[in-house]
């Protein structure tokens, strides 16, 4: 499967090759960090994100030709998507109200839109089964200082994701988590490297992440 | 699978119409039964007309006694924590997919399947649908991926049961996309292409912004297939003529009714499977039913369990579904749409939309994006906007020619102006077909 990447310097155009083994992986990724953050079996899943973003894309078979098995099937939850553009914020938050998922997958730069689309902007009270915010942050785009959720009960979570990298990973409390086994993460020149290892054809990518004293912690799972 | 065969499955593409009749039936009953028994949404309304499973016996029981439902009353059943309206046939827990309609009416709404429907809807609908219109294994093919929209959710699956790849651009079907799309069938070659036909002309436009010529967007591109407008003849011909593709599949059909499929080779209707969904067709006012081969309002209901609950859903196009072997040899139905009831009017006493007035106009120009102004307005002739193409366009010479066409087809004259193309109204990246009210007096001049 090719997918173009998500454009940053435009006109320099990115393709990401996936076989079929980098898709399961991909999925085992998302899945495995999906139940670190509490994630479990019959619930259900609201993507607000491109259909091609590396994470949506392997939340389900549904969402992905050639995959076999997305996050959404290992777990044994249901999802939704809705494509992530602004323009579509309102049908996104009419869902949102209606599916009334315990998770929500979203893109950071559509966190403020889709709420001033939810009534009174709350997203909680929209949807008290919400559980989990996923917010799906791309690299090398600055890290969001804060984003503004409102209100709840429901937990946080950055979803990292780089495209050169085949790279997915969790961002709490200045740590990032990773799945290991999938991958080869080090600190380098005060940046953070990473290399799949379901993709051997695959060299080590530094990523926008500072490492070391003044940034992220590395953390295997 | 042998690629160079016409079939998927000869056998039951190819079923005689008493087979058909037969598994129709038999598959109806069953599905009568789960709904009465599980759904509150069917069991309160067939209570009311008094009806039961045991009192269908036949067709004939089934579409006098069985009331239609449509979109308004599925929304008004919808509730929070239930977008589907209960509308499947399957436990609750077994949801995995949900997916949307394209939302063209102003809302989407959301069906709800397990992960073994998928798979068997795949198997009996979509394998066949994309074989017939030549996707083969080991293909690569361009698409946009919109895991939101059931057609996409099932292109995807259909692609992995094939065994074909994929190549998808970042970005979603907006215009504002169009250059990723571009660039994404430049580098990568695709033998197939699945899109909008909209798509066609706006890459091409988008080749020549950027000085690359345009054929060379489609070089590698064997077949398309291209949904969510009508597609007629001189669209067919002006989107080969081109791009040099060898053939141009028309793919449709309706989400909420659960219903779908392409044309084949012989581009005659959308062979729409008779094992999976029974269409009727019904008069646009009297819901009294319309012989097949007839013009009507169509009323689905989907034969399959375990995904969406469909029985006798009203849709609301205009359309015709023929029931007669086909020259590829299939038997199933063959389905044209129109257009939608909102795009139908009357002239003369004669029912019409815009599909009629197409023909006319590509007998004279072809393919042409037009615009019908005012269509209730009175008088005797049908006011009509259409694109020009390039500085000097025959067309322009030959308005004449297409009022008297018009006089002969359709009984009525057409008073057609020419106007620059990006003057023609658009709203939701769709064309207006009928323009209606005041704003059809605001496009004045520039011929």
């Amino acid at each position: 499967m090719i997918i173009q990447a998500e454009p940053w310097d435009e006109p320099d155009v990115r393709y990401i090759y996936l076989t079929r083994r980098s898709l399961e992986a991909l999925a085992e990724v998302l899945a495995n960090l999906m139940d670190r953050s509490g994630v479990h079996a019959r619930n259900k899943v609201l993507v607000y994100d491109f259909s091609m973003s590396l994470p949506a894309i392997v939340v389900s078979r549904a969402y992905a030709p050639e995959l076999r098995r997305g996050a959404c099937e290992i777990l044994d939850c249901s999802m939704m998507s809705v494509d992530g553009v602004p323009e579509l914020a309102a049908r996104s938050a009419f869902m949102f109200s209606m599916l009334q998922p315990e998770v929500l997958m979203i893109r950071s730069e559509l966190v403020s839109v889709f709420r001033s689309n939810l009534e009174r902007g709350d997203i909680a009270s929209a949807n008290p089964n919400l559980e989990i915010v996923l917010i799906v942050h791309p690299d090398p785009a600055p890290l969001p200082r804060e984003v503004k959720l409102g209100p709840g009960v429901f937990s946080r979570h950055l979803l990292y994701k780089s495209d050169d990298g085949l790279f997915l990973g969790l961002l709490e409390d200045g740590s990032l988590y990773y799945p290991s086994g999938y991958y080869d993460v080090k600190c380098s020149s005060g940046f953070v490297e990473v290399r799949p290892l379901f993709a051997k054809e695959r060299r080590s990518h530094r990523t926008s992440l500072e490492c070391g004293p003044s940034g992220v912690e590395v953390v295997s799972l | 699978m042998i690629a160079d065969r016409e079939y998927y499955d000869e056998e039951a593409e190819t079923m005689s119409y008493k087979d058909l009749e037969d598994i129709q039936f038999r598959k109806l009953k069953a599905v009568i039964r789960y709904a009465y028994d599980n759904s509150r949404f069917y069991r309160k309304r067939w209570k009311e007309v008094g009806v039961t499973p045991d009192d269908i016996n036949s067709m004939h029981d089934f579409q006098r006694r069985i009331p239609p439902y449509t979109k308004d009353d599925v929304r008004r059943s919808t509730a929070p924590g239930d977008p589907t309206a209960g509308l499947y046939s399957c436990k609750p827990e077994e949801i995995s997919i949900y997916s949307m309609t394209s939302g063209t009416t102003g809302v989407n709404t959301v069906l709800g399947m397990g992960q073994a429907f998928a798979d068997e809807i795949v198997e009996k609908l979509f394998m066949r649908h994309y074989w017939m219109t030549k996707l083969r294994p080991g293909m690569k093919v361009f698409q946009v991926l919109t895991g939101w929209h059931f057609l996409g959710i099932m292109t995807n699956l259909v692609l992995t049961k094939m065994g074909a790849s994929c190549v998808t651009p970042w970005g979603t079907t907006m215009q504002k996309y169009i250059h990723n799309m571009m660039r994404t069938m430049l580098d990568n070659k695709p033998d197939y292409f699945i899109g909008i036909p909209w798509m066609i002309q706006a890459l091409m436009e988008e080749a020549t912004r950027i000085g690359v010529e345009p054929r060379k967007v489609f070089s590698s591109v064997r077949y398309m297939q291209l949904s969510g407008e009508p597609m007629t003849q001189g669209l067919r011909k002006k989107i080969m003529d081109e791009t040099d593709v060898i053939d141009v599949f028309d793919a449709g059909g309706n989400t909420d009714g659960v219903w779908g499929s392409a044309d084949c080779y012989v581009h005659r209707g959308w062979h729409v499977w008779m094992d999976v969904d029974l269409l009727e067709l019904v008069e646009m006012d009297s819901l009294e039913p319309v012989d097949y081969g007839g013009k009507g309002r169509w009323i689905s209901t989907l034969l399959l369990l375990g995904g969406p609950l469909v029985i006798r859903y009203l849709g609301d196009d205009l359309a015709q579904v023929e029931r007669e072997r086909c020259e590829c040899g299939r038997t199933h139905y063959r389905v044209r749409i129109f257009d939608r009831l909102d795009n139908t009017f009357r002239m003369n006493g004669r029912l019409m939309t815009p599909y009629e007035v197409s023909l006319v106009v590509e007998e004279v120009c072809g393919y042409r994006l037009f615009t019908i102004v005012n269509p209730e307005a009175g008088g005797d002739k049908l006011k009509l906007l259409i694109g020009r193409e390039g500085d000097r366009d025959p067309c322009a010479e030959m308005l004449d020619e297409i009022d008297r066409v018009a006089h002969k087809k359709l009984g009525i004259g057409i008073e057609a102006r020419l106007v620059a193309r990006e003057r023609l109204p658009f709203a939701h990246r769709k064309l207006v077909r009928i323009l209606r009210g005041p704003d059809g007096t605001l496009i004045k001049g520039d011929r």
